[in-house]
């Protein structure tokens, strides 16, 4: 019989820890337990065209099979689960990850339509880097020109008192090295894979025990309709390798990617510094009306706001203890 | 044939239109086209503000990269028709230049009409994809601005390069026939 | 059929379409529409051609290139190139052959503002010629060094096709520009060393014109010190990473198009035709972009360049010879092709083949960045090769009187220093490399 191949497409680099660390694994996995009728084609840095924004569509008309995605690209897209991005949410990846799951099980449902995810994750603790200054509390950001990849991280980066810089991943580090940004927030294993240690010197972190500044959350989905069309024996398949599980390993590969990527930039000598826990009040206050304003903006478009943020608060922080 | 540049001053252009229906799709693809460089201006002005908002006082201007994006992608969409009014979409002639000129009026005539399906094509399909953007309500990531007004010149844009495309197949097309 | 043959046979009927004249941007986007049907089906396509259109026109790196054009058509309504090419002439004119060199060197000092070889030629050609003839010089030198001048247009950034390579091979636009401009230089000393060569072997070809004093020199200087300080600011601000391409471009435009005010060359009439002229290239070259687009999203799916990369690097070829062997492509297919659309239909076939071998040990965004300005200059001798060579038809469509093989004969010895360059930037890869890293 004719092997299924998915074609799977995301926009990271083929040597990127998503593909490596997580989907070649996946696709081992799934191949191995359908008996090779389940394989994958691969098709990294957007290889079929179109912008990373575009990802989520090509998922829903099938021009690709599965995408790995960040839904916050499409901005205003995917109400419920940007919950997930909120300031001062996750402790780690992990825990996020299972929170996420279950939050979109709960709410996220209709936001999908047309594709079937597979996994929701969030990256570890995000960071604040710069050029300029040691952040010590909130005061230290006035001025600063920050990169923020999300809507949600960009007016948490507005709140702190900082001018938020869109920009595209790729330009970051030109951005940086030529000082057309001051600083970009963002996890560890993204900053050594860009060289951005190399032309950062201040790296200024929220540990913990609060929960982190903010995580940024991603997901692979498959298209609706490859699924249905899929014989019983090789759905069971993608269900065994889907869901709460299949989230929180992603979650573990991103926890485990932190600490040599920030070795790396001990090694180069930058700065590091730790937000206190008396100055991370002053952090959560100032982005505390990003949340107030998301919860009034969804519930407006008809979701229990309030008790989204509370869910995704009190799982994140169930999860996180549990591990 | 032509690399990437302007219709070189000198260089022979078409004739313009004589009849009623290309003089009125001509005044109409210029009008689009000079729409689309005051957009470009606006672009320039935009751009330089906000740099020098960022080097004298530390403010660029929020969402300037969005707006840069969004102004030159309805600028180059309005700029389409223009250009098949000028002939500037490039064909390759090297290989028919020995062919006669009623040979080669219809293969323009083809071509052309080839050119209007196409254009058609992706105007439908452009304002399918607009109106995606409108119904998901998506937006733009700083400024929070809606998107589908981004793509408000796209469709529009590949209509009009039909019914040039159109009328330029009709123009090759009596070539063809006179010139026997 | 498997994808790689749909692949390949996608990519002949590109050839057959632009043969019957389809314009080039059709030819790819109908192979390509055809090609992603046949291998994922019709609604995949129908979806994906959805925002086709508006994810390729909106990308930022992009938005540089009607800026570049904007920018370069207003130096050329507004006299800018009158003006580079007196003060050049003062310099150089009183050489043997010199009015020749002052014509290269003006066509460098307009590529610096002007992305685009055929404006440069056509700009050049109008100011210079009539100087060449009224000092006497040979048809075959005057056309022919006006026409290769013009290529500077292009080797000297900023660059539209540059642009869309960095696009292309996921480069940084800015890093590219500096990679040229090495490389670009040496062309115009190849080219003005060519002209020294020529009028010492065909004496009487182009004689000195008398020598001008230096207060006229200094006058011809005061001229164009705002050209220059507009080349300074946009090439500067680049390099030095004060702003980004785009943002450089709308700076220049704006300065440009002050420049021409001021001096009163710019008339409404001009400026309107300078904004026509933009919309008509950008919108040549933004439709042949969504040709490319679709045919490589397609060429992607028929896993055919992975194929080709495949069965070169287990051919066990020496990669200097794939190199050669890409270089001669390039070369034939210029006698027939215009450089934008040769770069976007070979780039995705030929750059992962290049990424696979070995060359000097260089880095993956070296090595990219490396083939990208040598790719550049390949493409760019296709202007000025017979029997279609664009710089030499508008050269020649100036010069109404002057044969066309006058023209031909005139363009050899640009080719043999282009030529002469090309190898010494495939065996000297520092050439390009080294600015780049020098300034980051
Ligand atoms: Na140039
Ligand atoms: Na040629």
């Amino acid at each position: 019989q004719q092997p299924i191949v998915l074609k799977v497409a995301h926009f990271w680099p083929p040597t990127a820890m998503s593909q490596q660390k997580v989907l070649e694994p996946w696709c081992a996995k799934i191949a191995k337990e359908s008996n090779n009728q389940l394989q994958c084609q691969i098709y990294p840095a957007m290889q079929l065209g179109g912008t990373p924004a575009q990802l989520i569509q090509q998922a829903i008309d099938g021009v690709a099979d599965v995408v790995w995605t960040l839904p916050g690209y499409t901005a205003g897209r995917f109400p419920s689960m940007e919950v997930m991005e909120l300031p001062f949410l996750t402790k780690d990846a992990e825990g996020g990850s299972r929170a996420a799951w279950e939050i979109y099980e709960k709410y996220g449902q209709k936001d999908f339509a047309g594709v079937k995810p597979l996994a929701f994750n969030v990256h570890d603790r995000g960071h604040l880097h710069n050029n300029k200054r040691p952040i010590t509390k909130v005061s230290d950001l006035k001025g600063l020109k920050m990169r923020a990849p999300t809507r949600l991280t960009n007016k948490m980066v507005a709140a702190l008192g900082a001018t938020p810089v869109g920009m595209p991943m790729p330009q970051v580090p030109d951005a940086v090295s030529k000082g057309v940004v001051d600083g970009y927030v963002l996890p560890w294993e993204v900053i050594p894979t860009m060289k951005l240690h190399e032309m950062t010197k201040y790296h200024s972190e929220i540990n913990a025990p609060q929960p982190g500044l903010y995580t940024t959350l991603f997901t692979i989905a498959m298209n609706q309709a490859k699924y249905d069309s899929l014989p019983p024996e090789l759905k069971k398949v993608i269900d065994a390798n889907s869901g709460a599980e299949f989230s929180a390993s992603i979650g573990r590969a991103w926890d485990a990617s932190a600490p040599p990527a920030r070795k790396q930039a001990e090694e180069r000598g930058n700065q590091f510094n730790t937000i206190g826990a008396a100055e991370v009040e002053g952090f959560q206050k100032a982005t505390a009306r990003v949340t107030d304003d998301w919860i009034k903006e969804v519930t407006a478009k008809g979701y229990d706001g309030k008790a989204m943020v509370e869910d995704a608060r009190a799982l994140s922080a169930k999860y996180a203890e549990r591990k | 044939m032509v690399d990437a540049s302007s219709a070189p001053e000198g260089a022979s252009e078409p004739l313009a239109p004589q009849d009623a229906v290309g003089r009125f799709l001509l005044a109409w693809s210029r009008l689009s086209a000079l729409g689309g460089v005051a957009l470009l201006l606006a672009v320039c002005v935009l751009s330089t503000w906000s740099v020098l908002g960022r080097a004298l006082f530390d403010s660029p201007v929020l969402g300037d990269v969005e707006m840069v994006q969004v102004a030159c992608s309805l600028a180059i969409a309005a700029f389409l028709p223009y250009a098949q009014m000028k002939g500037a979409h490039v064909i390759v002639d090297f290989f028919t230049l020995r062919a006669g000129p009623r040979l080669r009026a219809w293969l323009d005539t083809a071509a052309a009409l080839l050119l209007a399906l196409a254009a058609a094509w992706l105007a439908w399909r452009s304002a399918m994809g607009a109106w995606d953007t409108y119904a998901t309500g998506e937006t733009s990531m700083i400024l929070g601005w809606p998107l589908w007004w981004a793509h408000l010149t796209i469709a529009p844009g590949f209509g009009l390069l039909a019914l040039t495309a159109l009328y330029t197949a009709w123009v090759q097309l009596g070539n063809a026939r006179r010139r026997r | 059929m498997s994808g790689v043959a749909i692949g390949a046979a996608m990519g002949v009927l590109v050839l057959v379409l632009l043969v019957l004249r389809v314009h080039i941007a059709m030819a790819m986007l109908l192979s390509g529409a055809i090609g992603y049907a046949l291998v994922s089906g019709w609604n995949p396509l129908l979806n994906y051609v959805k925002t086709m259109a508006f994810a390729r026109y909106s990308v930022y790196d992009l938005s540089v290139v009607p800026l570049f054009l904007l920018m370069g058509n207003l130096a050329s309504r507004g006299g800018l190139s009158r003006r580079l090419f007196r003060a050049t002439n003062a310099f150089l004119g009183h050489y043997r052959g010199g009015v020749a060199m002052s014509a290269v060197g003006a066509c460098a000092g307009f590529g610096a503002i002007c992305g685009s070889s055929l404006a440069t030629a056509a700009t050049m050609g109008q100011v210079a010629l009539p100087e060449l003839r009224r000092y006497r010089y040979s048809p075959a030198l005057a056309t022919g060094a006006l026409a290769a001048g013009g290529t500077l247009g292009i080797l000297i950034p900023p660059s539209v096709v540059l642009v869309i390579y960095a696009v292309l091979a996921e480069q940084n636009v800015a890093s590219m520009f500096m990679a040229a401009l090495v490389p670009g230089l040496l062309a115009m000393g190849g080219y003005m060393a060519a002209i020294a060569i020529y009028v010492r072997l065909s004496p009487g070809s182009g004689p000195a014109a008398p020598r001008m004093g230096w207060p006229e020199r200094w006058q011809t200087l005061r001229e164009v010190w705002p050209i220059v300080a507009v080349f300074v600011t946009v090439i500067g601000g680049i390099y030095g990473g004060i702003f980004t391409p785009t943002e450089a471009a709308a700076i220049g435009t704006m300065a440009t198009g002050a420049l021409a005010l001021l001096t009163r060359e710019l008339s409404w009439e001009g400026f309107l035709q300078a904004g026509l002229d933009t919309a008509s290239a950008t919108a040549m070259i933004f439709l042949i972009l969504l040709g490319a687009d679709l045919l490589n999203a397609f060429f992607a799916l028929s896993q055919m360049p992975a194929a080709v990369a495949q069965w070169v690097l287990g051919a066990g070829l020496s990669p200097m010879l794939v190199l050669v062997a890409i270089i001669l492509i390039y070369l034939v297919l210029g006698c027939v092709m215009d450089s934008l659309s040769m770069i976007l239909l070979t780039i995705p076939i030929f750059l992962p083949v290049v990424m696979g071998l070995d060359y000097w040990g260089l880095n993956p965004t070296d090595k990219a960045i490396w083939f990208g300005v040598l790719a550049l200059m390949v493409v760019e001798i296709g202007l000025i090769t017979p029997p279609v060579g664009m710089n030499l038809f508008i050269i020649n469509s100036l010069a109404r009187d002057v044969p066309m093989k006058e023209t031909y004969r005139g363009t050899l010895p640009f080719i043999v220093s282009d030529l002469v360059r090309t190898a010494l930037l495939v065996l000297v890869p520092g050439l390009s490399l080294w600015l780049v890293h020098a300034l980051n």
